[in-house]
């Protein structure tokens, strides 16, 4: 289970660090029309953290069960992410994100094998969600540097 | 494309977008005694991923393969890491990353459930390999991005 906590762990430290070397007048930018601005962005990782352990949990405590899905954008606009702190948000994500980690850290080889349903994911086990996640992760840290390419204007 | 390729195909950009952002005459300072500099993070990693995706194929080839450490500093004394070039070795991972992916795709569910036996890691699936690879991934992004607030 080791690489797997891994994967996870290190995702805040590297978000803070690269979001203050972005000047806080940025934070509402967006790479494109359809993607969350920096600040929403860290919005919703913080808040989807929750989501993605209900949805492990509900694993544990039924295999197999179907999750709904929830509308990323929606959430954004109904939770006014544009109006939140974004350092305020970043340490809600890392402590979160703590949490999931000490959660996954108790599970067992069988437990890691319970498997959820969701729209659009078809059937998934917690171990290849972990997976997943690291996938979110990665897909938002590549975000949030293409805004330092911005900011210092090279690659 | 799976989920363990979609985690695997952004790390050469953000690894290029956080060196872009670190002044070049921070490239070989070291944070701590016994860590990488920045230069020798990015020709770590690329020459890492050639060597993991030796690792994979030798789990399709062999049944349950015994895999070697690599030896990073050995890695990083014989590939002479201090002189090469940051901008040549970041397009090398890039290049070595997409090879991966390449391979990834021509594997099915069954292969990626071969197994491998490392130390470590003990004989876990070509995927969960993969898993290692992603935190392999994200610790050498952690490492990077303390040059972004070092200076």
């Amino acid at each position: 289970m080791n690489a797997y906590l891994l994967a996870l762990r290190h995702t805040p430290a590297i978000l803070e660090r690269i979001l203050d070397d972005i000047p806080a007048e940025r934070y509402g930018d967006r790479v494109a029309e359809d993607r969350f601005s920096l600040l929403e962005m860290v919005c919703h990782l913080a808040e989807f953290e929750d989501v993605y352990v209900e949805r492990m949990r509900a694993a544990l405590k039924t295999d197999g069960v179907e999750v709904p899905d929830v509308d990323e954008g929606q959430r954004a606009r109904d939770k006014k992410y544009d109006c939140r702190d974004l350092h305020q948000e970043l340490e809600v994500f890392a402590n979160r994100r703590r949490d999931t980690i000490t959660f996954l850290e108790e599970l067992t080889d069988e437990q890691l094998g319970r498997s959820f349903t969701k729209e659009g994911l078809g059937r998934v086990t917690i171990r290849e969600y972990v997976a997943i996640l690291s996938g979110h992760d990665l897909y938002h840290l590549d975000q949030a540097t293409w805004h330092l390419k911005s900011v210092h204007g090279k690659e | 494309m799976s989920p363990h390729a979609r985690a695997l195909r952004p790390a050469p950009a953000i690894l290029a977008r956080i060196v872009g952002a670190v002044p070049a005459e921070r490239h070989d300072e070291r944070l701590a005694a016994d860590r990488f500099t920045l230069r020798e993070v990015v020709c770590h990693v690329g020459d890492l991923e050639r060597i993991n995706r030796d690792r994979l194929r030798r789990a399709m080839e062999e049944d349950v393969p015994e895999i070697p450490d690599a030896e990073p500093d050995r890695l990083a004394a014989g590939g002479r890491y201090g002189e090469r070039d940051v901008r040549e070795a970041l397009a090398e991972f890039a290049a070595e990353r997409a090879a991966t992916l390449a391979y990834l795709e021509t594997l099915n569910e069954a292969e990626l459930a071969r197994r491998l036996k490392k130390a470590g890691l003990g004989t876990i699936s070509a995927k969960d390999f993969l898993v290692a690879v992603i935190a392999h991934d994200q610790y050498h992004l952690e490492q990077a991005s303390e040059f972004l607030d070092a200076g």
